[in-house]
């Protein structure tokens, strides 16, 4: 968490309108470099849109947005020489081969690594002599992740890439990220799925109606958060609800489920333990569980 | 009946899926010709003027090629010949889009994979769209008797033109159920069922055409090549012309039932998405001239110019050969020579060539907007998305498409004057002389497509959600006053909207070069201020 390393990405207070919709509301967004960033937040909240201001295809309302510390806007062109982008539904031309788009892709980025295009063909296993119109989904995103990946870039901006992929491929990728990541490169990684986000990212930023709800270090995230406790007291634990640390409590008999925050937890135990303690598991939360709480607690 | 299970359901989606669509297509349609025929009541409206009408129409070759075969001296045949080529265009396209809309578009975009696993039966999908064309071809039909019987048209003749014109949508919509089953894309499906449409007006045309003059001089009799054509089908029924021939109505009807046979069988054995020409594996490498510049639009159209290329030369070729037999029917028509007289300047054979080079300017404007129009499928799609968030700057893609679109459509203009040249020159002699004249004349409509073209890069800028529509009735627009501008004696300033207003008509006309300065400098003022708005909007994607 030094602050002396560089910010790839910088964005602080984004606001994008649509007509009367609103589509970002102060949104932020930090990844340093040589980091993966997870971008998290369920369907409709703003992260393509996050996405398509960064590579200058929106005009952003208000707030401030930064690529390598320039305007994505203006200096889109030059901005574009040093990323690759992979947009999570990708429709491509009918009438072209899963090969030539890959070349054309490349070839616009600046160049072709035609060893690694080999490999990555052989790893994802696409035929690239097949017109894109043949190809599923999952295929077509293939087309567009070895485009990507062939290129040496030094982002990567992936937004939801492996949404039509099988585990096979997804493991394939997941090898990809972390030997780019390796390699000191940046990737900003917008994800639905949350498994493979633990997997690969070192921070996340969690949003939520084109509002930031949560960023940070994901190991720090996870403990700053709440731990999930599960405890059976000789005991009722009636005394549990009148401790203010103590959320989402379920109580049957004398066995008690909730969460507490981290550093509460030495308290709550202290109390527990007056109780006479039978059984006590404790889990900090995992990524799903802080995806949930965002969403389930705030709706309401 | 299990494979038929589901069809009414199907049906009642396709109408609210179409239901502003298809009641504004058939309004607008039966408006143009209740418009049209009342006022052709107006222009002829005593017996000597139907007969001079039919006196110096009737030995038109590009009259005979556009419109068909003047079949007798009668109100109800002017109205036709007046009007075919437009109704034909319109009923046929719309039956082949609106077929190929509701079948292969469905596969092709995955919509038929979950309505099949549904309860619906194989072929419902075929009977409702099949039925859906029936009903718009039925109001149509509907339509058309009303318009000309509230013209006071002879009902005979009413009913038999309508139900005529009426089957050969249907005719048209069974062939495009055929050309769905045969290709995987719709593209292809409705552009073969477009071919089809095309290669059957030329027989037409040019069965008529190369017709025999009666010995009155009112009327033609078609050629054979006009009864190898569905369309020649419907124009032969001659239903004003007082020799009716309604057999020709079973042939249609023939014609309809085996093609419907043909799309069920071929239905029934293949796969849903599949079909019987699928696409072969391609190259696994992009050729080097797909990494030029302007290699990726070249790809993207080249289909589009060289079948543009091949049938505007094909057209310019055949107007050159003819144009000389022209010259000599009027030469012994002492009345036509008068009319032409009074029209303008210049020979016959120059009128016609000024005629027939306004109507393929118009056209290749058509092509140069479907060209420009592509920009909106890509950006919809994402594709342009994903090109600009390489190293290409939104500059240099707009640029590419409107290179494209000028050049080939310049090209494709000059090469038609060009063969309309050659041909002339080698039948009357002095070939540099005329391939040259006529490329030259053919080049004034060049302004007034560049002003289309550059309204077309405004309004992608100003408006990218309904520049497609726009930019289409834009052009119909200009085709509307061109066509019936005159004939319906339109005010000026609405005849003023169109650019092509403003062509001289060469080489029947002296050149003025002012209004081509005026409007190439329009042209390049649109294109500049397109570019600069599409570059501060936003993308949009659907």
């Amino acid at each position: 968490m030094s602050t002396t390393q560089e910010n790839i990405i910088e964005v602080k207070g984004l606001v994008k309108k649509f007509g009367r919709f609103t589509a970002l509301n102060g949104l932020d967004l930090t990844v340093r470099k040589g980091e993966v960033h997870g971008f998290l937040g369920p369907n409709g909240s703003g992260k393509s849109t996050t996405i398509r201001i960064l590579l200058g295809q929106l005009r952003k309302n208000a707030g401030q947005a930064s690529l390598f510390g320039q305007d994505p806007w203006h200096d889109a062109v030059k901005l574009h020489r040093r990323l690759s982008y992979v947009p999570g539904d990708v429709d491509l031309w009918p009438n072209l081969t899963g090969g030539e788009v890959i070349d054309l892709f490349c070839h616009l980025r600046g160049g072709i690594d035609k060893r690694r295009r080999e490999q990555l063909l052989k790893d994802f296993q696409l035929d690239p002599r097949k017109k894109c119109r043949t190809y599923s989904k999952g295929n077509r995103q293939k087309v567009a992740l070895i485009a990507a990946l062939a290129t040496d870039s030094e982002l990567y901006i992936l937004d939801e890439p492996t949404s039509g992929l099988d585990p096979l491929m997804e493991s394939v990728f997941q090898r990809y990220v972390k030997h780019l990541k390796a390699e000191g490169k940046t990737i900003l990684l917008s994800s639905h799925i949350l498994a493979e986000v633990e997997a690969l990212a070192d921070t996340v930023t969690i949003i939520r109606s084109g509002e930031t709800v949560e960023q940070g270090d994901l190991d720090h995230l996870r403990h700053l958060g709440q731990q999930a406790i599960t405890v059976k007291t000789v005991k009722k634990p009636t005394i549990l609800h009148k401790l203010t640390s103590i959320h989402n409590l379920k109580a049957t008999g004398n066995t008690a489920h909730f969460t507490v925050d981290t550093d509460q937890l030495d308290e709550v135990i202290r109390q527990l333990s007056l109780l006479g303690i039978q059984r006590l598991t404790c889990e900090p939360q995992s990524l799903e569980d802080l995806f949930i709480k965002h969403y389930s607690n705030k709706e309401t | 009946m299990n494979a038929l299970k589901g069809t009414w359901r199907l049906f009642l989606l396709q109408l609210r899926l179409d239901r502003v669509k298809v009641p504004l297509w058939v309004t607008i349609t039966i408006g143009i010709i209740y418009v049209t025929l009342d006022q052709l009541k107006l222009a002829y409206d005593s017996t000597e003027q139907v007969l001079l009408y039919a006196s110096t129409t009737a030995p038109s070759i590009v009259t005979r090629l556009l419109g068909g075969a003047l079949t007798g001296p009668s109100i109800g045949e002017i109205t036709i010949i007046e009007s075919f080529l437009l109704i034909a265009l319109l009923v046929c396209l719309v039956n082949i889009f609106l077929v190929v809309r509701h079948t292969r578009k469905n596969e092709e975009e995955g919509r038929s994979e979950i309505i099949s696993s549904l309860i619906v039966g194989r072929q419902a999908g075929l009977t409702s769209t099949l039925l859906f064309a029936f009903l718009l071809n039925t109001l149509f039909t509907v339509g058309l008797i009303a318009v000309y019987t509230m013209n006071h048209f002879p009902l005979e003749g009413t009913l038999l033109y309508s139900i005529a014109t009426g089957l050969m949508g249907m005719f048209f919509a069974s062939v495009a159920a055929v050309t769905a089953q045969l290709f995987e894309n719709s593209r292809s499906a409705s552009g073969v069922a477009a071919l089809i449409f095309t290669v059957s007006f030329l027989l037409r045309g040019l069965g008529d055409a190369f017709g025999t003059l009666r010995e009155s001089g009112l009327g033609v009799e078609s050629g054979f090549l006009s009864y190898l054509s569905p369309l020649g089908w419907v124009t032969n029924t001659k239903p004003f012309s007082g020799d009716e021939q309604p057999w020709l109505l079973g042939l249609i009807v023939g014609g309809i039932v085996l093609l419907i046979i043909g799309a069920y069988v071929l239905s029934a054995r293949r796969d849903v998405a599949g079909s019987t020409f699928t696409s072969q594996p391609g190259k696994s490498h992009a050729p080097s001239y797909l990494l030029k510049r302007m290699g990726l639009v070249w790809r993207l159209h080249r289909t589009a110019f060289i079948s543009w290329l091949g049938a505007m030369v094909i057209m310019g070729t055949m107007i050159g050969a003819v144009a000389d037999e022209f010259d000599e029917l009027i030469a012994g028509n002492d009345q036509m020579r008068e009319l032409l007289a009074a029209i303008g300047g210049g020979t016959p054979t120059d009128i016609m060539f000024s005629a027939t080079f306004a109507i393929s300017g118009l056209a290749l404007a058509g092509y140069g907007l479907q060209i420009l129009t592509r920009m909106q499928s890509e950006e919809g799609s994402g594709r342009t998305e994903l090109l600009l968030s390489t190293p290409l700057s939104r500059f240099s893609w707009i640029l590419q498409y409107i290179l494209f679109a000028t050049v080939s459509t310049l090209f494709i203009l000059c090469a038609t004057g060009l063969s309309a040249g050659l041909a002339y020159g080698i039948i009357v002699g002095d070939i540099w002389h005329h391939t040259v004249s006529l490329s030259m004349a053919i080049m004034v409509h060049a302004p007034a497509i560049l002003v289309i073209l550059g309204f077309a890069v405004l309004l992608f800028g100003l408006a990218p959600r309904f520049y497609v529509p726009l930019v289409w009735s834009m052009l119909t627009l200009c085709l509307l006053i061109y066509q019936l501008g005159t004939l319906l004696d339109l005010p000026e300033w609405i005849m003023n909207l169109s650019p092509f207003t403003h062509t001289p008509a060469v080489p029947s006309d002296a050149i003025t070069f002012t209004p081509l300065w005026i409007m190439s400098a329009v042209a390049v003022g649109l294109c500049i201020v397109g570019m600069a708005v599409y570059r501060q909007r936003n993308l949009t994607t659907t």
